[in-house]
C-alpha cells in the first residue's frame, strides 16, 4: 500500500526533534502527549521540503532544483507501509531514510562505514547496517526503523524499559541499539546477558550505557512474555 | 588518618532528612521517549526547505599554508551555490570579540595555514548537496607550502623546535594562556623537605592524545527568518544548531560574537547534540553556517564533517617527571613536579576553540596531600596534530596516586593505608568511601604485594585502589525560573543541550521534593535561548545547579502556602503542601487545589560557595580495579570495577550511577587501547576512524559496581556534588598491573607491547 494508507504503523515524529512533551515520569506516554503522525511524509532528497504525496514532490523537484539531474524513483517498505521515493543508485538506504523518507532515527552517521551499528534496520527481520546497505537493495524487501518499532505496541513495554533505566545518555546511538533489542526479543524469549552484549557487541556507546540495555532487555522480555503489552 | 571536613552548608540545604522524590528510581527523563525512538533530531538530522550543504577544503598536509589557490573551475559546478576563500572581506574581517583569556590563540575565520592534516582551510563551498560539495572541492588547484610540523609536546619544546605560532611567541612553543593559573610554584620548601626524607623515588607517568570521539560528527545548521517578535527594522534572527560543550550559549556566542549581532538575535533550535565529555573544540562550521547562510539571503545551511574529519577534538598530551621524598611509614614530606603538557593546534573556532585552553595540569592535585612541601613547573606548548580540549578526566591526579602506588611498592605497604595516611582531609567522605568500596570490592582479600600472585590459568593477578575529588563546580552562577500556571503546574525552563546528564531530570526532582508537588506536576521543558548557566555548561555543574533550584522552590512554596492560606483564611504556618495539594496541617483531609488559584513566578541566581579548585575538596572516592595480565600475550583483562562515590546526596540514581558506568567504562578504553597515532613523516592521522580507534564496547566494558556514599558534603542540593569528572582516568588500571606483574609502565596506553617489554618478553 501507499503511505497514508489506513493501519500505517504511526511514525513518532516531532518538529525539531521537541515534539513530545512528558509532564508526568511514570505514566509517560509516546502516544499520549507525544505527536504521532500516522503517514510518511515525502521528503526532498535535496532540500528536505516534505509533500503531500510523491506527485507533488516530484512537481517540487522538477521546480526548485531544475539544475539538478532528477533521480531515479523506487518503491520501499518502511515500517509497514510501501513509500514510493526518489532514490539514486550509489545512495545508502541510511541516506535515503535521511533525504528521501525523514525517518533519521536510524539515520545516524557516527562512523560512516559500517563501524559503529547506530545506522542499525531490521530488513527482513534481520539487522542491517543501513550506512553499508544501497537503498535499491532493499526493494520488495520489509524495512523496519526504530521509529516504527516505537510505535508498535507490542514493543511498548521495551520503550518503557528504555526510559526507565536510561538506556540513553546522549541518545545519538540509541536508535540503533533499539532496534537491535528488537532482534535480540525475537531471537530470544529469555536473551541472557551474554546473549545480549554478544548481539550488540557492534553498536558502539561513548557513554557506556551497555549494561543499561540488558537491564532494559531482560525486564521487556519478561513484560512482552507475560502479555503486559 | 587525616582531618575532618570543614564546610558550611549555604542556604537551605541542610534542612531535609526525609525524602520522598529524590533519590528513588523510575523516572523516565524528559527527552527518553525521543531519544529511544528516533524522534529526537540533532544537528545532522535537520533538513528545512531550501537547505543547502557547505564543506571547507580540508589540508592534506601536517601543517601547510597555502601559496595560490585557483576556484575557477570549482565554481562553474552546476549546483555550487558559493564559494568564498579565506580572501573573502568579511570572513577575513572575524573574529571580533574573543572573550579576553582566549586572545592569544585567536584565529582567523578561515585562513590560509593549516594547523594540522584536515584542519579546514582557505576555501568554504556551498551546493545543493554534499555531492556537489566534494566535487567542488576536487576542483579547487591549491599550490600548499608545506611547513614543519611537531606532534609531541616534548619535542615543541626543545631547543631548535620549529616555532609553529610566532605571532604568539616569536621565542618558543610555550603558550601563555594558563587559564590564571601560575606555571610556577610552591608551598613550604620542598629541599628542606627532600632532607627529611627517608626515601627518594622518581616516578613518571605519561599518556598519549585522546580523542574524545563524539558520537555525532560535528554539523552546523543554520537559518535566518523573521524575528518572532518583530522589530521596525526587519531584522532577521539566526537559528543555530546546539553542538557545542558550552550548550545554549556555545552556537549563540560563537554565531553572534562574529557577525557583529547580539544575542537576542540568535536562537539555539534542538536540545540534542549528542555527547561531549568536556569538549570545549567548537568547530569553524559553528560560524560558517550563519555567516554563509546570511549571505545567501538567509536558506538553511547545513555545514558538514565527516567521521574522519572529526578525530579532531583531542585531550592533549600529558607528561609528568614528579620527585617523591617520603619517610618509612609513608608519610609524603616534598613532592618537586614537572608537567610538560600540549596545547594542540588551533583547528575550531568560537568560545573556547583555539586549542590552547587547556585546565593545566600540574601538581595541584598534590594539594590535596598533607604534603607540607611541594613545588610546581609547567610547560605547555602548542602543537599540530589535532586540537585540544579539556579532559574529563582530571589527570593531575594520576600522579599522586602514582606516587602513593610508589610508596607502597617501595615500603611494601598497602596502597589504600598510603592513601589513608597522606591525603589531607579524610572525614567523613574519604574514610567511608575507602570503608564501604573496600568491602564492596573484597580489597582485603584481594590485597597482596606486587607480582606475588598468580591465578590458576596462569594470568598474574594485580589489584589497586586510588582516589579522586568529587568536585563541586562553584565558579559560575545559575539561574532558576520556576512560574506556578493556571493549571497548577511547577514550570521550569532549560536551554543547556543535553550530553546525557539528566540535569533537567534531577533538578526536576529536587524542586517536585521540596515544594511537596508530584514529579509529574514539576514540568522542566526546553526554551531555546533561557540560560540556566552562566555562560556555564553541563557535567558535574548540573548537580550545583541543583543549588539554585532549591533555593527558587523554596520561595516560590512560600508564595503558594500565603496564597493558600488565604484561601483557607488561616495563617501561612498552617498550611503545608503535600503532594501538589494546599493542605491544613491540624486537619490534613482538608486540601486545597493548585489549579486555578493564580499565575505566581520567581527568579533565583547565585552560587554556592564552593571552591573551583581541588584544593579543598569535601566529597571523594575510591576507584578500585582488578586485572588479570596475560604473560605469554601481554593482555591485560579488567576482571572488576568497583567505586566508591561521594555523591554527597544522590538524586536521580539512574543517572548518577550511569555516570560513573559512563566514566568508567571511558576510561578503561583509554587505558587499554586508545591512542591516537600518526604518521610521524608526514603528520598525517594514521587511526582516525571506528576500527582503528578502539572505542569499548558492550563486550569490553568491564563489570562495573558502584557503591553510592551520601555524605551530604558538597554544594549542590542537599549537599549533592559531581560525578562524572573524577573517574575518567586512565592511571588506576596502569596500578593494578603493577601490582600484577611488579614494574611501573610509564606511559598509557597499557598495550600488550609494553606489558611484554615490562616483563622483558620482548625489546
Amino acid at each position: 500500500m501507499k503511505a497514508g494508507g489506513a493501519g500505517l504503523a504511526g511514525v513518532a515524529f516531532s518538529a525539531l526533534g521537541i515534539g513530545t512533551v512528558l509532564g508526568s515520569e511514570t505514566t509517560a506516554d509516546p502516544g499520549g502527549d507525544g505527536k504521532v503522525v500516522e503517514e510518511l511524509t515525502y521528503v526532498c532528497p535535496v532540500c528536505g521540503e516534505k509533500a503531500a504525496d510523491f506527485g507533488s514532490l516530484q512537481k517540487h523537484f522538477k521546480e526548485r532544483h531544475s539544475q539538478t539531474e532528477v533521480p531515479a524513483s523506487m518503491v520501499l517498505h518502511i515500517n509497514g507501509a510501501d513509500v514510493e521515493v526518489f532514490v539514486e543508485d550509489h545512495w545508502t538506504l541510511r541516506e535515503t531514510l535521511q533525504r528521501a523518507v525523514g525517518l533519521t532515527g536510524n539515520a545516524k552517521e557516527m562512523c560512516d562505514r559500517g563501524g559503529c551499528g547506530s545506522c542499525t534496520v531490521l530488513i527482513n527481520g534481520k539487522p542491517a547496517l543501513a550506512c553499508t546497505t544501497l537503498a535499491v537493495e532493499c526493494k520488495g524487501r520489509e524495512i523496519e526503523t526504530s521509529e516504527g518499532i516505537a510505535a508498535d505496541p507490542k514493543y511498548r513495554p521495551l520503550v518503557e524499559a528504555y526510559v526507565k533505566y536510561d538506556a540513553s545518555q546522549c541518545g545519538y546511538c540509541t536508535p540503533g541499539q533499539f532496534t537491535m533489542a528488537k532482534y535480540i526479543l525475537t531471537k530470544y524469549s529469555d536473551p541472557t546477558e551474554e546473549q545480549i552484549r554478544t548481539e550488540l557487541s557492534g553498536n558502539i556507546c561513548r557513554c557506556g550505557t551497555y549494561s543499561r540495555h540488558v537491564q532494559a532487555i531482560q525486564e521487556a522480555a519478561k513484560a512482552i512474555k507475560g502479555g503486559k503489552s | 588518618m587525616g582531618e575532618n571536613s570543614k564546610w558550611v552548608l549555604e542556604g537551605t540545604n541542610d534542612d531535609r532528612q526525609d525524602f520522598k522524590v529524590v533519590g528513588t528510581w523510575n523516572h523516565p527523563g524528559r527527552q527518553s521517549w525521543d531519544m529511544v525512538s528516533g524522534a529526537a533530531k540533532y544537528p545532522t538530522d535537520l533538513y528545512k526547505e531550501g537547505t543547502l550543504t557547505a564543506m571547507a577544503l580540508r589540508c592534506p598536509y601536517g601543517h601547510a599554508k597555502i601559496k595560490s589557490l585557483d576556484i575557477t573551475e570549482a565554481e562553474k559546478l552546476p549546483g555550487v551555490k558559493l564559494l568564498l576563500t579565506y580572501e573573502d572581506e568579511e570572513l577575513a574581517s572575524m573574529p571580533v570579540n574573543v572573550p579576553s583569556y582566549y586572545e592569544l590563540g585567536r584565529s582567523p575565520l578561515l585562513g590560509d595555514e593549516a594547523e594540522f592534516e584536515g584542519d579546514e582551510c582557505g576555501a568554504v563551498v556551498v551546493a545543493e548537496s554534499e555531492e556537489i560539495c566534494r566535487q567542488a572541492l576536487d576542483l579547487i588547484k591549491v599550490t600548499w607550502e608545506v611547513l614543519p610540523f611537531v606532534l609531541d609536546c616534548r619535542e615543541a619544546g626543545k631547543p631548535g623546535a620549529p616555532i609553529l605560532r610566532p605571532e604568539m611567541n616569536p621565542d618558543s612553543n610555550m603558550t601563555g594562556n594558563t587559564f590564571g593559573a601560575p606555571i610556577k610554584w610552591e608551598i613550604g620548601n620542598v629541599e628542606k623537605g627532600f632532607k627529611q626524607a627517608d626515601h627518594i623515588e622518581i616516578i613518571e607517568y605519561g599518556r598519549p592524545m585522546w580523542n574524545q570521539f563524539r558520537p555525532m560528527p560535528p554539523a552546523y545548521f543554520s537559518y535566518w527568518d523573521n524575528d518572532p517578535w518583530g522589530n521596525p527594522d526587519g531584522e532577521k534572527m539566526c537559528y543555530v544548531t546546539n553542538h557545542a560543550h558550552f550548550p545554549a550559549n556555545g552556537p549563540i556566542i560563537s554565531a553572534s560574537m562574529g557577525m557583529g549581532v547580539h544575542e537576542d538575535k540568535v536562537r539555539a533550535l534542538t536540545p540534542y547534540m549528542a555527547a561531549r565529555y568536556c569538549d570545549f573544540v567548537e568547530k569553524r562550521g559553528a560560524q560558517l553556517a550563519p555567516v554563509l547562510s546570511r549571505r545567501l539571503g538567509g536558506v538553511p545551511v547545513r555545514c558538514v564533517s565527516t567521521r574522519r574529519q572529526s578525530f579532531d577534538a583531542n585531550v592533549p598530551q600529558s607528561f609528568f617527571t614528579v620527585r617523591i621524598g617520603f619517610k618509612n611509614d609513608g608519610t609524603l614530606v616534598a613532592v618537586q613536579c614537572k608537567n610538560v603538557h600540549q596545547t594542540g593546534a588551533r583547528g575550531g573556532y568560537g568560545d573556547k576553540t583555539h586549542g590552547h585552553l587547556v585546565l593545566p595540569a600540574n601538581a595541584q592535585g598534590f594539594k590535596s596531600t598533607s604534603c607540607p612541601n611541594i613545588y610546581s613547573e609547567m610547560e605547555y606548548y602548542v602543537t599540530n596534530g589535532a586540537c585540544t580540549t579539556a579532559d574529563p578526566g582530571k589527570d593531575a591526579w594520576e600522579p599522586v596516586n602514582l606516587a602513593f602506588a610508589k610508596i607502597a611498592d617501595t615500603l611494601n605497604m598497602d596502597i589504600s593505608e598510603v592513601i589513608m595516611k597522606n591525603v589531607k582531609v579524610t572525614k567523613p567522605s574519604l574514610e567511608t568511601c575507602m570503608e564501604t568500596g573496600k568491602k564492596a570490592f573484597q580489597w582485603d582479600e584481594k590485597w597482596h604485594l606486587p607480582g606475588e600472585k598468580t591465578m590458576e590459568d596462569g594470568r598474574l593477578h594485580g589489584i589497586a585502589c586510588r582516589s579522586g575529588w568529587s568536585m563541586t563546580w562553584g565558579m559560575i552562577s545559575y539561574n532558576i525560573n520556576l512560574r506556578m500556571n493556571t493549571d497548577g503546574k511547577i514550570y521550569m525552563p532549560y536551554s543547556e543541550a543535553l550530553i546525557g546528564t539528566y540535569w533537567p531530570d534531577a533538578v526536576q526532582l529536587v524542586i517536585a521534593e521540596e515544594m511537596g508537588m508530584k514529579p509529574e506536576d514539576v514540568i522542566v521543558y526546553y526554551a531555546a535561548n533561557y540560560p540556566n548557566w552562566q555562560k556555564g555548561d553541563a557535567a558535574d555543574r548540573g548537580s550545583t545547579c541543583t543549588w539554585a533550584a532549591k533555593e527558587a522552590a523554596v520561595q516560590l512554596k512560600k508564595q503558594i502556602l500565603e496564597t493558600g492560606a488565604s484561601l483557607f483564611g488561616v495563617t501561612p504556618e498552617e498550611v503545608d503542601l503535600v503532594d501538589s495539594m494546599i493542605t491544613l496541617k491540624a486537619d490534613p483531609t482538608k486540601q486545597l487545589s493548585l489549579v486555578g488559584i493564580g499565575q505566581l513566578a520567581v527568579g533565583y541566581c547565585g552560587k554556592p560557595k564552593v571552591p573551583f579548585q581541588n584544593d579543598v575538596i569535601r566529597t571523594m572516592n575510591v576507584d578500585f580495579c582488578e586485572v588479570a595480565v596475560d604473560q605469554e600475550t601481554g593482555l591485560v583483562e579488567i576482571l572488576d570495577y568497583c567505586t566508591a562515590h561521594d555523591f554527597g546526596k544522590l538524586i536521580r540514581p539512574s543517572s548518577g550511577l550511569g555516570q560513573l558506568e559512563m566514566a568508567l567504562t571511558m576510561a578503561s578504553g583509554r587505558a587499554l587501547r586508545e591512542e591516537i597515532i600518526w604518521d610521524t613523516n608526514t603528520g598525517v592521522l594514521l587511526n582516525g576512524n571506528m576500527y582503528d580507534y578502539k572505542v569499548p564496547t558492550s563486550l569490553d566494558q568491564p563489570a562495573i559496581d558502584t557503591v553510592p556514599v551520601e555524605t551530604r558534603c558538597g554544594g549542590g542540593a542537599y549537599g549533592a556534588t559531581g560525578v562524572a569528572h573524577a573517574h575518567c582516568d586512565a592511571g588506576l588500571v596502569g596500578l593494578a598491573i603493577q601490582n600484577a606483574i611488579g614494574k611501573f609502565i610509564p606511559m598509557a596506553p597499557y598495550t600488550p607491547d609494553k606489558i611484554l617489554a615490562a616483563l622483558g618478553k620482548i625489546s
